[in-house]
């Protein structure tokens, strides 16, 4: 038996405060603006794909902001289940929710780069399809904590948060057997991009991963609100002043 | 541990026993499913073997999930739980013990599913009767495995179970590819030649959902 401490559990960390957050949200902010600048200037036009190919750097960008957020969810519901501080279940809901932003994105971008470069909106290819598999599981994850009673809200959620995890890798293993056509961009020997396109990938990459982090703050943040105006407003019932 | 599991599993049996309505109701729905499938692709299937493994598949999970949602509410309503901890339960053993209940279940169901749906597809082939068994288990462990925790999962939430079905399907993505995969190979070509690779992966599934749930467990029941 774990150690039942009940659902007043300690806080743990804290959220940043608002200045820390309006420095990140500039810095977040600038870099976006940055990235944005150089793929649509700077990167080089891809030969086969022109123009379009531009939507690569967006949709791999927000594809390794998602699985950044669910991986954190995973880690977070570990420690949740292990410390018990409400910190860490703030942070793995916050960032599930930040998470399906980006993956939502992926799989609205994917089909569009997918009808230029293949002629086909969707194809079931592992990376795709994978994505669309985390969607369904996380968008659960969220329907769970809207759902589930209060006083188990955290530990069932962060349970249903490691199992979603364990399950991604399997989930592409699974549909890279079933059907594969997907460009392999990044394998082993390295990246298949001219040096240029290599400079604003990484770029985009850091912008959408520092445009999480801030996204990630602001939610939790407003995730401790919630639960401090929840407590302040169950004392005030138990003390009698609101009926 | 094993003496309590196996207290566990028969007294979950000997409820079964008593009241058929949910082994009954799971065996129905399966049917209903294989049924909907003839129904509405009847004409088109121009290749049963390859289409009956899809056909039992699905009966097979959604007969699961009827099953699977009713599997705890009968601890939750009696206070089982506190008395599987005051008896000196280990939570693993609840689990593993609901698991077998689930499989024993599911392989009743299947065991008149399977040879209905052969024979409603013409696709009945003795020779791999034995193969299509070991399958048929493999799937099933890890539809109870995985389903085993969601279902103690979604019975904590207020709808209880509606929420069973959409938790447990995107998991068990890779379990159903696997063993649609797997009764193909068996159907089409009689063995499990081409299909080892996802036999493999649904053995790997099964491991790894048994044990993530069976550590995970305490802490979905805890109060």
């Amino acid at each position: 038996m774990p150690p039942r401490k009940g659902h007043g559990c300690s806080q743990g960390g804290q959220p940043a405060g608002w200045d820390s957050l309006a420095a990140m949200g500039i810095v977040a902010g600038v870099s976006m603006l940055v990235s944005l600048v150089l793929i649509l200037f700077f990167a080089p036009l891809e030969k086969e794909m022109g123009i379009v190919q531009k939507i690569f750097y967006v949709h791999v960008a927000s594809a390794f902001a998602a699985f950044t957020a669910f991986g954190l969810t995973f880690i977070c519901s570990i420690a949740y289940l292990v410390r018990r501080s409400r910190a860490y279940d703030q942070v793995a809901a916050s960032s599930v929710e930040v998470g399906l932003v980006f993956c939502t994105i992926v799989l609205l971008t994917g089909p569009i780069w997918a009808k230029a470069a293949w002629g086909v909106w969707w194809t079931w290819d592992p990376r795709l399809t994978t994505t669309l598999v985390l969607w369904l599981i996380y968008v659960g994850y969220l329907l769970l904590r809207a759902s589930a009673m209060r006083e188990r809200r955290r530990a069932v959620a962060a349970v249903y948060g490691i199992i979603g995890f364990i399950d991604v890798p399997i989930v592409f293993m699974s549909i890279r057997w079933w059907r594969t056509i997907h460009p392999v961009v990044i394998e082993l020997g390295g990246i298949g991009l001219s040096p240029r396109m290599k400079l604003v990938f990484f770029i985009t990459l850091l912008a959408f991963f520092l445009w999480y982090l801030y996204l990630l703050m602001i939610r939790w943040r407003v995730a401790a609100l919630e639960e401090e105006i929840d407590d302040l407003r169950k004392r005030r019932i138990s003390e009698g002043s609101i009926p | 541990m094993a003496r309590g599991i196996l207290f566990l599993i028969l007294k979950d049996i000997r409820l079964q026993i008593r009241s058929v309505d949910a082994i009954a109701a799971m065996f129905i729905m399966g049917l209903l499913v294989v049924l909907i499938f003839i129904f509405g692709f009847g004409p088109i299937i121009t290749k049963p073997a390859e289409v009956a493994g899809v056909v039992i598949w699905v009966g097979l999970s959604f007969s699961a999930v009827i099953g699977l949602s009713r599997s705890f509410e009968v601890e939750w309503r009696e206070e089982g739980f506190r008395a599987f901890r005051l008896a000196g339960l280990d939570p693993g053993a609840i689990y593993l013990g609901k698991v077998v209940l689930n499989v024993v279940m599911l392989l009743l169901v299947a065991l008149v599913l399977v040879p209905v749906t052969l024979v409603f597809l013409d696709v009945l082939r003795p020779g791999a009767l034995v193969l299509l068994g070991v399958v048929i288990f493999m799937g099933v462990v890890g539809l109870s495995a995985v389903g085993g925790i969601l279902s103690a999962v979604s019975s904590q939430t207020r709808g209880r179970e509606s929420l069973l079905s959409v938790l447990l399907f995107p998991l068990l993505i890779p379990a159903l590819i696997s063993a649609v995969k797997c009764t193909r190979a068996l159907l089409v070509g009689g063995t499990l030649a081409g299909a080892g690779n996802w036999l493999r992966l649904l053995g790997v599934y099964d491991l790894i959902f048994l044990a993530a749930a069976f550590l995970l467990f305490e802490y979905v029941i805890e109060e």
